[in-house]
Formats: structure tokens, sequence, C-alpha cells
């Protein structure tokens, strides 16, 4: 069976016949730097040195059913966080870092609610670039490079067999609100300023839907993930979640689940308080990615024949655990998913840097070997 | 009594407002700075604590609860300046070299302040001498780091290591903590305590502090 048919089967959650049949999804944006020997700065500067490392990777690892869409300059641009950059602002081999800054004062919901999301978000992602971009429909331009390099990561992966995990991606608007606010702000604007907030955030819903349909709409993987990465319950209270982020995400995914678009649902911290909730999206509609915090089996068991789920080899044994720690994790998930189906087997979020290889091939070897 | 009951109260809801105002009313009817503090505004934030750590509230009430804390001490501060009041003792704060992530960190500021420790928050990108100086400058006998990233990590073994260097090792208590970190990692680079969470983060503070 190829990727392209496993991915499918997983969103279907057909059962596997053997455990061949399960993704295999290592999130791998910066480390294929360190396995071929780049530094941080050439991979995240050049896309094409980024594609030689994954092909170094690919071959000491395996290759995987699935990875980043995006180069890694392009993420940072997607996240739209304030970064700081290998070789500028660190030294030339570190990981690229967000450093969240509040750039949103309380007028700006009401700028929101008047003129635009997308207006007022353009707007904002202007002064974070660097350069700080001062003509802002310049900013189209970018929007376009990153298009145009997707499609170019899409085909490089496709001729290895590879899927990309998704054909564009975005921040849904109640979490890019609350980092572009910065953390603190943002929950002080949700009990002093509810209704502005809430009236902001439906502003955005329809405007990032129709982005990511635009988007897609030249893209042949109808795919986007959603980085929601502030609902989680290590940032809000689910009563928070039911009342600002979940309508929103919920009516977005509901969207592109209308227009064919498979959502993939970038799950950081514990999302165990929210899962229930997800029961109310269309059956296989989202893959829900965990990144190691959220209890994977409590996850399972809640989403299990509805939404597929990814994870979670944690970052911390990938960094620090030996390869046998590594085999047993993976074959629990294994084990746990063979009669349901809906596993792609997945790094808790990113690999990190300081991954040892012996670990990450113990991962890819559990469904390979 | 009620005044003192109701201020806790308002408090645990995060109403700011509520408790300045409170607080005002208690100084008017003749109660201390130093009661209204003990009795009044840390039993409030011991509960917000208490409920935090059984997962019955979530960071964000924590948070306003915090600021309505702030804002009610900031109306006592000048008078316990003047009766001269001591505190639980003096903790300093940060996250480590490398690492800008702060939201754990400021909750576990929160939570010691909540206990009555004063913390001087050295804010994230914190270099391990600079941990040590400040607890030399400020006279503090707590430095509490925390780490987000794998990558960063390492980097309390040294503040622990900066620490025996300056000479301080035996005057000061380590604590450590962030996502990633455990207690066989907090053993490993000998320091002296790991809580998984800031409210019981603060309870070992005050232990520690008080031993
Ligand atoms: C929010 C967040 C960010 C925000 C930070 C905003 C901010 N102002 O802090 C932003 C977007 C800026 C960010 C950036 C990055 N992040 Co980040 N981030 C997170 C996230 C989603 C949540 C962290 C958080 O705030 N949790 C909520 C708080 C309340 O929990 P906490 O910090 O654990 O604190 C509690 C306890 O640990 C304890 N505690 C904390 N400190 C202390 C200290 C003491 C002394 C004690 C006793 C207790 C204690 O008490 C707290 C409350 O109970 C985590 C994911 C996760 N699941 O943890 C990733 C995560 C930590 N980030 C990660 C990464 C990789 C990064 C980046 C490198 C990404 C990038 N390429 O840019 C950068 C690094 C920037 C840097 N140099 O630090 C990885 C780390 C993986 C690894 N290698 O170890 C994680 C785990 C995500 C993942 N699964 O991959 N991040």
């Amino acid at each position: 069976m190829n990727s392209f048919e496993k991915i499918q089967r997983c969103f279907d959650l057909v059962p596997p016949a053997d455990r061949k049949d399960i993704p295999v999804y290592p999130m791998m944006l910066l480390y294929p730097g360190r396995v071929a020997g780049f530094t941080q700065k050439e991979i995240t500067s050049d896309m094409d040195k980024w594609l030689q490392a994954l092909d170094v990777t690919f071959q000491k690892i395996g290759t995987p059913d699935l990875c980043q869409g995006n180069p890694p300059g392009d993420v940072m641009f997607l996240q739209g966080i304030e970064a700081l950059r290998p070789g500028y602002e660190l030294d030339e081999d570190a990981s690229y870092q967000f450093k969240e800054t509040c750039h949103m004062q309380p007028e700006d919901y009401q700028d929101i609610i008047d003129n635009g999301y997308l207006q007022w978000y353009n707007r904002y992602l202007c002064t974070i670039q660097h350069p700080p971009i001062t003509n802002i429909p310049d900013i189209g331009k970018l929007w376009m490079q990153v298009g145009m390099n997707a499609g170019k990561v899409g085909a490089f992966l496709a001729q290895r067999g590879v899927s990309p995990i998704h054909g564009t991606a975005s921040g849904t608007p109640f979490d890019t609100l609350s980092m572009v606010r910065s953390f603190g702000e943002f929950v002080y604007d949700l009990y002093d300023e509810p209704d502005l907030v809430k009236a902001a955030i439906d502003k955005g819903t329809p405007e990032v839907l129709g982005q990511i349909l635009g988007t897609l709409e030249h893209s042949p993987l109808k795919r986007a993930s959603l980085y929601a990465m502030r609902s989680d319950a290590n940032s809000i209270s689910p009563a928070i979640f039911e009342e600002f982020s979940w309508p929103s995400l919920k009516a977005i995914i509901l969207g592109l689940h209308e227009a064919g678009v498979q959502a993939v649902l970038h799950a950081d911290g514990n999302w165990l308080p929210m899962l229930p909730k997800l029961l109310e999206l269309p059956k296989g509609s989202t893959l829900v990615e965990l990144d190691g915090v959220t209890d994977i089996h409590a996850a399972y068991d809640i989403l299990k024949g509805w939404l597929p789920i990814r994870g979670d080899v944690p970052a911390t044994m990938l960094a620090f655990g030996t390869p046998e720690q590594v085999s047993a994790y993976c074959e629990d998930l294994i084990q746990m998913s063979m009669a349901k189906g809906g596993l792609v087997l997945g790094s808790g979020c990113e690999v990190p840097l300081n991954c040892k290889l012996e670990n990450l091939k113990a991962m890819m070897d559990s469904v390979r070997a | 009594m009620s005044t003192l009951t109701d201020m806790g109260e308002a408090l645990e809801h995060g109403k700011r407002k509520q408790v300045v105002q409170l607080v005002q009313q208690a100084l008017d009817e003749g109660l201390a700075p130093q009661q209204i503090l003990t009795e009044g505004l840390l039993p409030g934030m011991d509960r917000v604590g208490l409920k935090f750590r059984n997962n019955e509230i979530f960071v964000p009430e924590v948070l306003v609860a915090a600021r309505a804390m702030s804002a009610g001490t900031e109306v006592l501060k000048p008078l316990l300046a003047e009766a001269g009041s001591t505190s639980a003792g003096k903790a300093v704060l940060g996250t480590v070299k490398g690492d800008l992530h702060d939201i754990g960190k400021n909750l576990v500021k929160m939570m010691l302040e909540g206990k009555g420790i004063e913390v001087v928050d050295l804010g994230v990108d914190v270099a391990p001498e600079t941990f040590v100086q400040a607890a030399i400058d400020n006279d503090a006998k707590l430095i509490c780091c925390s780490a987000l990233l794998t990558t960063t990590m390492p980097v309390i073994g040294d503040v622990v290591k900066a620490a025996e260097a300056a000479g301080i090792r035996n005057k000061v208590k380590i604590m450590v903590g962030g996502a990633p970190l455990t207690q066989e990692f907090c053993d490993s680079i000998g320091a002296d305590c790991y809580t998984p969470d800031a409210a019981s983060a603060a309870i070992r503070a005050v232990e520690l502090l008080s031993a």
C-alpha cells in the first residue's frame, strides 16, 4: 500500500491489516539539518538545502509517509510569530525561536470588527518581517512565494512517495489573537472585554476559512493544518474553550469539510478536557495531532472510530531516551490502535534538534521492520 | 471578619476592583495591613493554588486571581513597608538562558507571592551567573529555574555549578521546574527540589525557606 492510500485509510478509520499499513510521520523541520551537516541558518534561508537534508535523513532512517509541507523559513512565516533567526539574532546553528511579544492593542479588536480580520493580520505580519514591510500590499508577494515553495516541496516529496502533511496551514482566529496580543494580556481581555474579543473572532472565522479554501484551489492536496496552539487546557479552561475558541474552530473545520478538505488540528498541550467537543465534527474529517502532553490512551478512547490522531513520541524521549524505550513506546501505540485504526505514528510535535538518530530510526522501524 | 472573607472570595473569582474596594474597607474598619494580607488576600490565593493543583481551575483563572491579588497588595504595600513587616522569604526566579517560555514561570511567581514570598523576577533567557549574582545581591535563599526545552534543561545544571563556584551553594536552595523536567533530572544535576506545578512549587518554597 502506498503512503497516500495509508493516510486515506487512516482518515477513514479502516483498521490496518498489518502494522506496515500505519502511516508514520516524524515531524522534522529543523532536525534534518543536523543529520545532513547543514547549519540551521542554511536550511532556514535556503529551501534547496532543506530538501537535500531531507533526502539525507530519509536515507538514514527510511522514508516516512508524511512530511512537513513547507520549508523552515515558510513555517516561520505561516505561524505568524516574531522570530529570532539563526545566523542573525542567534548562533548559526541554533533553532529559530519564536518570541512572543504584545503586538496588538485593545483598539485593534474594534479595527478587526469594523475593517476585517485579514487586513489587520496582514498589517501585523508586515511589522514582524525582517526587515519590516512598509508597503503593505508587498506582503502578497510573500504569500505567493510561500504557495510556490509549497508546490515545489509537494513535487519533491511526491517523487519519493511521501505526502506533505498539508497543502496549506493557518492559525485559527482565537489562537492567533492570543499569540499576537500575548498570552497574559489576551487572558485579561477575555475577562475585561469578552464581547469585543468574541466579535473579532466571529469576524475572522469566515475570512480565515475563505483564505484557506482560496489557497487550496491551486493545490492538488486538499488538506489544511490549523494551528490551535492556545486552545488547550494548559492555556485556557474548557469553559473558555467552549465560549470563545470552539465555535470558530468548529465552523472552520465544517467549512473545510463541506468543501472536501481534510483538517489537521495541531493540538499542542493538554487537549483531554476539550476532546469530547471534537465528536461534534463529521467522522473522519480531522486528524488530531497530539504532542505528548495529552494522555494519548485517554484521547484515543474518546476519539476512536470517529477521528484519527497523530502522536506522540515525546521530544524528551527522542532526545534523552534509548532506542529500546522508543520502540516500547511505539509498540504500545501500535497495539492500542490495531483494532480500530486511526493512528498516524508520529513524534510529539517537532523532533527536537538534539534527538538521537538511533531513536528516530527506532520509531520508523517500529512500523517498517 | 466578613470583609476579609469577602475579600478572599472576590480574589478567588478574579474580581480586581472589588478586592481593592474591600482592602480599602478593611483599612477603614481599622484592620492592620499585615492582617489584611495574611487573613484576607493570602488565604484567597491559597485556595486558588489548591484548586489549580487539583485541576479544578485553569491558568486563566489563576492569572485573573493573581491580578486581583496584586491590585490588593498594591494598596497595602506602602503601609506594610511603614509597619516594617517581614516577608516569608526571598526568591530569585527566571527562565534559563536560551529559553523564552515564561507562562509557567510567571505562574510560579504568582503562587510564591501568594504565599507571601518576595520574588525577584529575572525574566527569560537568564544566564547562570545572573541567577547567582541576583541571589547574592538580594540576599535570596531560593533560586528558582524554569526550562521548557530539552535543549535548555542542561543550563539548570550550570546554575547549580555557578552557585558552587560562587561559594553560595550551601546558602541557597535551588528549585527547578518546567514541562520536560523530572525528579530524576533534578537529582542528576544536584538541584534541591522539583515540582510538576506552580502550586506545589509554592508549598515547597515555603518549606525550603523556613528550613
Ligand atoms: C506556549 C509555548 C510557546 C510560546 C511561549 C510563550 C511564552 N511567553 O512563554 C512560544 C510560541 C513563544 C514558543 C516558542 C518556542 N517553543 Co514552545 N511551547 C509552548 C507550549 C505550547 C506551552 C508552554 C506553556 O506555556 N505551558 C503552560 C505552562 C503553564 O506550563 P509550564 O510552562 O509547563 O509550567 C508549569 C510547570 O511546568 C511548572 N513550572 C514551570 N516553571 C517552573 C519553575 C519552577 C522552579 C517550578 C518548581 C515549577 C515550574 O509550573 C507551571 C504551572 O503549573 C509548549 C508545549 C507544551 N505542551 O508544553 C511548547 C514547547 C515547550 N515549545 C517547544 C519549542 C520547540 C519551541 C520553539 C523552539 C519553537 C520554535 N522553533 O520557535 C520556540 C523556542 C523559543 C525559546 N527559545 O524558548 C517544544 C519543546 C520541545 C523540546 N525540544 O524540548 C514544546 C514542548 C512544544 C513541542 N511539543 O514541541 N513556545
